[in-house]
């Protein structure tokens, strides 16, 4: 790991990563406000918007719980904590590695007595730690925010099992990223798949999601692995967030060894 | 031996890459690298850079492997590349800083005196810095930390013939203190003036590799002459020299090996004007390759 690197990237993408995060926070913290314990009727009440239970489901929105975990697993956890952290994070991933290769701007810290590897770690660690924050940041408010306007309501082992299991997902489509930014030196390669493939996985886990014609879908996408309301509601998912893990790891090693290897144009 | 190439081989297609490429740098020599654009140049130097994998035969510096062996082989390397390029939003003292941080402090007064040579104030974005200003600013961050060996891929571009003459002092004064250099250029001048071995490439194969006087004989040089009058030009022409173009008062003589001969008969005619003309890297190849295009 090279400091002055990890340093530069802080410099180059602090605004990005901080833009998105506040978003997060904001839309998590209008979610957590409109919770109404006493009323807990909120699909009828999406209902008397006239929208349809399917687009509903399609975007997450899966109520059958009164609990405030489920309530924010139905209405967090299902489209804005998965959506928002994949573009901050497809991003990040690309500009990280293909983009600095492509402009050549890499040059400066890999003609430098620093191993390629080391380089590429910098960079993995990077995304990593952007991978984690909206997880942790989210887990740190929930339990503030829940502490402060709901004292006693919030499920806290089904919460944290929750943001566990999200945390796993953020770093495995990270890992997609990372791994074709380092792959492509070109960026138009890199962007195509590392943020299609992401973007393609959440299309076809909504599909799957809204109509049973195409359910098969889910088979698809690793999109199907995270499961909010099963996992609030204790059903074993444990095994689904470490494949998730798992396989984001091995994708950021799959990363490093093909970057290690390839040509640079620089 | 500084800097060896042993049968590097690497395709990209379409004639494209560097062919069985072998040579070598002994310390303390500058070699010039010429060739046209696509010839190959920047390839070579991106193996010895270890950036790519050469498909056959493999390249050394100070016998360390410049593949695998690349982060000790940076040590001792200060690199321009062909294209400078800098970090987003970077400002030109944080170039030099980050510079610093990854080689390890540049000693102060050196650092000084390149700026104060290149007349360049680092302060600033680089995104508002005119071309020749990056490349002065890729020059200092590469000769700052006062390395073993240089490695300039076209390290003139975008600099003003003043700049030029600069950077071609910085290079003599770098060779006296022992240091090696590969300094790639497709401008002949330019390499004549810094370096004491050429090598010329061409379609990614070394056609040449001379010392500098010797392709210095070997060259034809163009003088443009004019003469008062028609009577006076034909009397030159009686000298024997043959016109390689020929208008109603001026004539285009091409002289290869010693000028002495050729001055001793220009002082016996009467010359009203006399002019050099510098010739194309196009034109040299096809003096010293015979008509094929380079």
């Amino acid at each position: 790991m090279s400091k002055a690197l990890f340093m530069r990237n802080l410099r180059a993408h602090w605004r990005l990563v901080l833009i998105f995060t506040l978003v997060l926070a904001m839309y998590f913290l209008i979610i957590l406000g409109m919770f109404d314990p006493l009323s807990p009727d909120i699909m009828g009440q999406l209902a008397a918007f006239k929208l349809s239970p399917a687009l509903l489901a399609a975007f997450g929105f899966d109520t059958t719980t009164t609990e405030l975990a489920g309530f924010l697993a139905g209405y967090f956890y299902g489209m804005l904590m998965i959506a928002l952290p994949l573009v901050m994070l497809v991003m990040l991933g690309n500009k990280l590695v293909a983009q600095t290769v492509e402009r050549g701007s890499l040059a400066t810290v890999l003609a430098a007595p620093l191993t390629r590897l080391r380089v590429a770690r910098t960079q993995a660690l990077f995304l990593l730690c952007c991978a984690l924050l909206p997880a942790l940041l989210i887990t740190a408010l929930g339990l503030l925010g829940a502490g402060l306007l709901f004292p006693g309501q919030l499920d806290v082992p089904a919460f944290l099992r929750l943001n566990a299991a999200t945390l796993c997902l953020h770093l495995f489509i990270s890992g997609i990223a990372f791994v074709f930014s380092c792959l492509f030196s070109d960026t138009r390669w890199s962007q195509a798949l590392g943020a299609g493939l992401p973007v393609f996985f959440l299309l076809a886990q909504m599909l799957a999601k809204s109509g049973s014609r195409v359910a098969w879908l889910r088979f698809l996408t690793p999109y199907t692995l995270f499961a909010p309301m099963d996992i609030v509601r204790g059903q074993p998912q444990a095994l689904q967030a470490l494949a998730l893990l798992l396989g984001g790891l091995a994708l950021y090693g799959l990363g490093l060894a093909v970057f290690n290897k390839k040509d640079l144009p620089l | 031996m500084d800097i060896e190439l042993r049968a590097l081989t690497k395709r990209y297609g379409e004639g494209k890459g560097v062919f069985d490429l072998s040579f070598s740098v002994d310390a303390g020599e500058a070699f010039g690298f010429i060739g046209p654009n696509g010839a190959g140049k920047t390839t070579a130097i991106r193996h010895l850079m270890g950036f790519l994998n050469p498909d056959s035969g493999s390249c050394s510096i100070r016998g360390l492997d410049c593949r695998h062996q690349a982060a000790r082989v940076h040590e001792l390397l200060g690199y321009v590349p062909g294209e400078m390029a800098f970090f987003d939003g970077i400002r030109g003292e944080e170039h030099l800083k980050l510079c610093e941080r990854l080689r390890g402090p540049a000693p102060a007064p050196r650092k000084a005196s390149l700026l104060e040579r290149f007349e360049l104030d680092p302060t600033g974005p680089v995104r508002r810095m005119s071309k020749g200003m990056k490349q002065k600013l890729g020059l200092v961050a590469a000769f700052m930390h006062d390395p073993q060996i240089y490695l300039l891929d076209e390290p003139t571009s975008g600099l003003d013939p003043l700049m030029q003459q600069r950077f071609v002092d910085l290079v003599q004064e770098e060779k006296r203190r022992g240091k090696t250099l590969l300094i790639s250029s497709h401008s002949f001048e330019e390499i004549e003036k810094t370096c004491g071995r050429v090598g010329i490439l061409r379609r990614g194969e070394l056609v040449a590799d001379q010392h500098i006087h010797q392709l210095r004989q070997a060259r034809r040089r163009v003088y443009s002459l004019t003469f008062p009058d028609e009577q006076r030009l034909h009397a030159f022409l009686e000298e024997g020299y043959a016109p390689l173009h020929q208008s109603s008062l001026s004539v285009d003589i091409a002289v290869v090996g010693p000028l002495a001969p050729f001055l001793a008969a220009l002082a016996r005619h009467q010359v009203a004007g006399l002019e050099v003309r510098t010739q194309r890297l196009e034109e040299v190849f096809m003096q010293f390759y015979g008509g094929a295009q380079p």
